[in-house]
């Protein structure tokens, strides 16, 4: 029932009632106790998470090079002669801070996914940037690694306008528990960050199949720039998809986990990154809360401990996919 | 989990007895109350001496406060190495400090508790001192202006007797010389005397000239010192004040050579000489002001207990202010705290409001906002200008700090030029916390767009002023001052607030479309 206060907000009792969990709650309840410190590094520096990735055999973009100091940038031109399209981010960034996406080149020039032209001067500011640490946490040096663009899947890069579309499926003690598919708008500038004004779409975790969007935090059927139907589009590859996220679970020991994902047009889906402090705004896409998702993994998880994550995943599929009347929480 | 939030508790339970033991001691065996007394106009004057010691003997006299046997001088002083006695000076009390072979800088402290409901400005002269005669003074005036220069002498009788004319009696004659030094006549007269007087007595002039001109009209008059009773948490010099003899009604007036008010001025020596020096150098006497406000006895109290390691009554004043103004930092922590996990403001750095916070206790409002925000723009212009040279992010945000610390030295002359404000003080506003702030806000709204740098400017700005209210209150400042042990309390609050798993308020907005999720 709306009442005449949903316009403005939404009273915490009833917040409560439906399990949308708030940041406090995420941190203190399920974020801290279960992701150990010291894993962390495995997933804030992303050239470790890749390496770690590759030795599990999951795919993710093939790393071109990284620049280590601003030494290594006087014959940036020559290194990045050889690659038509990269993307150049910091290997400790947050947020998707500090991402240059180049998918072509016409000379000297580079086109960002925006359609923005720039010069090799200010790719090398970029870099530069990176090094001193601007996008980093704490603000830190860093390094910037040059990986390969991928190619979204047509399936996806028809409901986004400009960059490439992810995945992103949170996890709790290696469990899929929600899943939405972030698509860019023109206002977000090809990037895939709801805050920055990209579209978030839930998915049942079941099928990949969309269910419910949101921009801006309003529910919508139609994106906004180009008018593609949202609702029962499918992420292609899911199964694949759903499997490599929830193995990112025994590559990193951390019991909150969000993974990202992009289907690439060729070679299927590879990890973007992990997250360890994902976002909430997944509950607004998919229109459910987590909390009682979580609560009936925590059950699951206690009831039997170190399954495989073939278990896992039939688990989760099971009891939040779509298609089965047991999961009516709302 | 059980077991961790125990032990959590345990500890809240644990400080919050400590700082209760703390707080009832003090209240019931040392008598502090635990409100702070507004009634009470007590002051701490506190004069600290400096000067460079050559190791030879030395004697420092100061002139102390009180008049006569009236006024019972009852302060203390606080030295190290040194011997201390009070003595009288054509009956003004003088103290005196001695030493066998000092060698360095020097500090003492000479300190006493004021009434400012009881500050006098006019003062009956002693029985037991003879009444100064007019005759007595013509030859006292031996002044150099009056006995060479003719010029000089000529220009001090013309203003004389031009404001002679313009006076009915001695009182409007005082009050007619004070217009002149505070309108800064033009006069030809005026202007010569006011050029031969800056050049010889430098900032002394002012009262030089009026003393001249009293002694001129046989009016005796002298060199007096006052003190400011304003609580800014800063070392002031003493305000050069003069007196003259009232005749008709046979008491000696204090008064400011331009005829400032002198509200909230306490005359602390009728004395010609504030400091005298012997066997140093670079003498110099400042004053501290501080607001007493728990009783006087009780902070002799504290300060003589075992418990003195808790307050800072113990500490010269102009020690203890800094001491006050840190004791406050947690107050404005926990607003942002407040504001961050209950409210979920979003800031720009985290505790980068509680720094801002204090620069506002220190500046008037208005002009401490405007300037941030004048410095805010400033700063995210030069800062566009600087990301096309391609500088390396340090040099660059260091580069922003002197732009920065140069932009708001140029406010602050211009407001000072412009008189709009008493001085802003340079060095309040935290400026390398600035020009990060300038550059997370510039990279903000590279990335994010304008409305985000500005959403987070503002709750930065919205933080800041919380922990300014915070630090504001007067009940907490006095609690912190005066039961510090009250800090293991917040940070009880704050161990608590660490474990708070509700939503914070914007939550509500933000989540508020969750309210059709039920619909569905």
């Amino acid at each position: 029932m709306t009442k005449w206060w949903h316009k403005w907000l939404i009273l915490p009792g009833e917040l409560k009632r439906l399990g949308i969990i708030g940041l406090n709650q995420r941190n203190g309840i399920y974020l801290l106790p279960n992701n150990n410190r010291k894993f962390y590094r495995k997933v804030d520096d992303k050239l470790v998470t890749k390496k770690l990735a590759m030795e599990m055999n999951l795919a993710v973009p093939k790393l071109y090079h990284v620049f280590h100091t601003q030494q290594d940038l006087k014959n940036i031109l020559e290194i990045l002669a050889p690659f038509e399209s990269f993307v150049m981010k910091p290997s400790r960034g947050s947020g998707g801070r500090g991402v240059l996406v180049i998918r072509e080149r016409r000379g000297d020039r580079f086109i960002k996914a925006s359609g923005i032209v720039i010069n090799a001067k200010e790719v090398e500011r970029h870099a530069t940037e990176i090094l001193g640490g601007l996008f980093s946490l704490g603000g830190s040096r860093d390094v910037a690694m040059v990986e390969a663009c991928i190619t979204s899947h047509k399936e996806l890069s028809k409901v986004s306008y400009q960059g490439a579309p992810d995945v992103r499926i949170i996890m709790l003690h290696g469990y899929p528990v929600m899943a939405m598919l972030r698509v860019a708008t023109r206002q977000s500038d090809g990037k895939a960050n709801l805050h920055q004004g990209a579209i978030g779409i839930g998915l049942d975790l079941a099928t990949g199949e969309s269910i419910h969007a949101i921009h801006h935090g309003q529910s919508v059927t139609s994106h906004p720039d180009l008018d593609t139907e949202l609702i029962g589009i499918t992420v292609p590859h899911w199964d694949k998809v759903i499997e490599m996220a929830t193995r990112g679970y025994e590559m990193t020991g951390l019991g909150y986990l969000g993974a990202d994902l992009i289907v690439d047009d060729n070679s299927g889906p590879v990890v973007i990154e992990l997250n360890a402090r994902p976002g909430l705004a997944i509950q607004l896409a998919n229109a459910t809360g987590l909390k009682y998702r979580f609560e009936k993994v925590i059950a699951q998880a206690k009831a039997h401990p170190s399954q495989s994550w073939q278990e896992r995943i039939a688990f989760s599929t099971g009891i939040f996919g779509r298609k089965k009347p047991a999961d009516a929480i709302l | 989990m059980f077991k961790k939030i125990f032990s959590l508790s345990g500890l809240v339970v644990f400080l919050i007895l400590i700082s209760s033991a703390g707080i009832i001691y003090k209240n019931s065996v040392l008598g502090v109350p635990l409100t702070p007394d507004h009634e009470r106009n007590m002051w701490l004057v506190e004069a600290r001496v400096s000067y460079l010691a050559r190791g030879a003997p030395s004697m420092v006299a100061i002139a102390l406060p009180g008049v006569g046997d009236r006024n019972k001088e009852n302060g203390q002083q606080i030295s190290l190495g040194y011997g201390f006695s009070k003595e009288k000076e054509k009956g003004l009390p003088v103290g005196i400090w001695s030493a066998r072979s000092p060698k360095g800088k020097q500090l003492l402290y000479y300190r006493t508790v004021i009434d400012s409901s009881k500050l006098r400005h006019e003062f009956i002269q002693a029985k037991s001192r003879p009444v100064p005669k007019i005759t007595e003074i013509s030859n006292t005036i031996t002044d150099e202006a009056s006995s060479t220069g003719g010029s000089r002498s000529v220009a001090l009788g013309v203003i004389y007797r031009d404001a002679k004319k313009r006076s009915a009696d001695d009182a409007t004659y005082v009050t007619r010389i004070q217009e002149l030094i505070s309108e800064n006549s033009d006069e030809d007269a005026f202007l010569l005397l006011k050029r031969y007087y800056e050049s010889k007595y430098e900032n002394e002039w002012q009262r030089t000239l009026v003393i001249a001109l009293l002694k001129q009209a046989r009016i005796p008059a002298k060199r007096a010192v006052g003190v400011k009773l304003i609580e800014d948490n800063a070392s002031r010099e003493p305000i050069k004040l003069v007196q003259y003899f009232d005749r008709p009604e046979g008491v000696w007036r204090v008064i400011h050579p331009h005829g400032g008010s002198l509200d909230n001025i306490l005359v602390w020596s009728l004395s010609e000489n504030l400091l005298e020096v012997s066997g140093g150098q670079d003498s110099l006497i400042q004053f501290t002001a501080v607001k007493e406000r728990a009783p006087t006895e009780v902070a002799d109290r504290m300060a003589d207990s075992p418990w003195w390691v808790a307050t800072i009554s113990a500490l010269p004043a102009s020690e203890r202010a800094p001491f006050r103004y840190a004791a406050l930092i947690p107050l404005g922590v926990l607003a942002v705290v407040l504001l961050r996990n209950l409210v979920g403001l979003a800031t720009l750095g985290t505790f980068m409001p509680v720094l801002l916070g204090l620069a506002f206790l220190e500046l008037p409002m208005v002009p401490a906002l405007i300037m941030l925000s004048s410095m805010l723009f400033g700063g995210l212009v030069f800062r566009a200008v600087l990301s096309k040279f391609n500088l390396l992010v340090v040099p660059r945000v260091a580069a922003c700090v002197v732009i920065v610390t140069l932009f708001m030295m140029g406010v602050s002359l211009l407001s000072y030029k412009l008189g709009a404000v008493e001085g802003l003080r340079v060095t309040v506003f935290p400026m390398i916390v600035l020009a990060w702030t300038i550059e997370r806000m510039s990279l903000i709204w590279d990335e994010d767009g304008a409305f985000s740098a500005l959403y987070q400017v503002t709750g930065s700005l919205i933080a800041a002023l919380a922990a300014f209210g915070m630090m504001k209150i007067e009940v907490l400042q006095y609690w912190v001052e005066f039961f510090p042990e009250i800090l293991l309390i917040l940070l009880a609050i704050i161990l608590l607030l660490g474990r708070y798993t509700g939503y914070r308020l914007f939550e509500l907005f933000r989540f508020k479309n969750a309210a059709q999720m039920e619909a569905k």
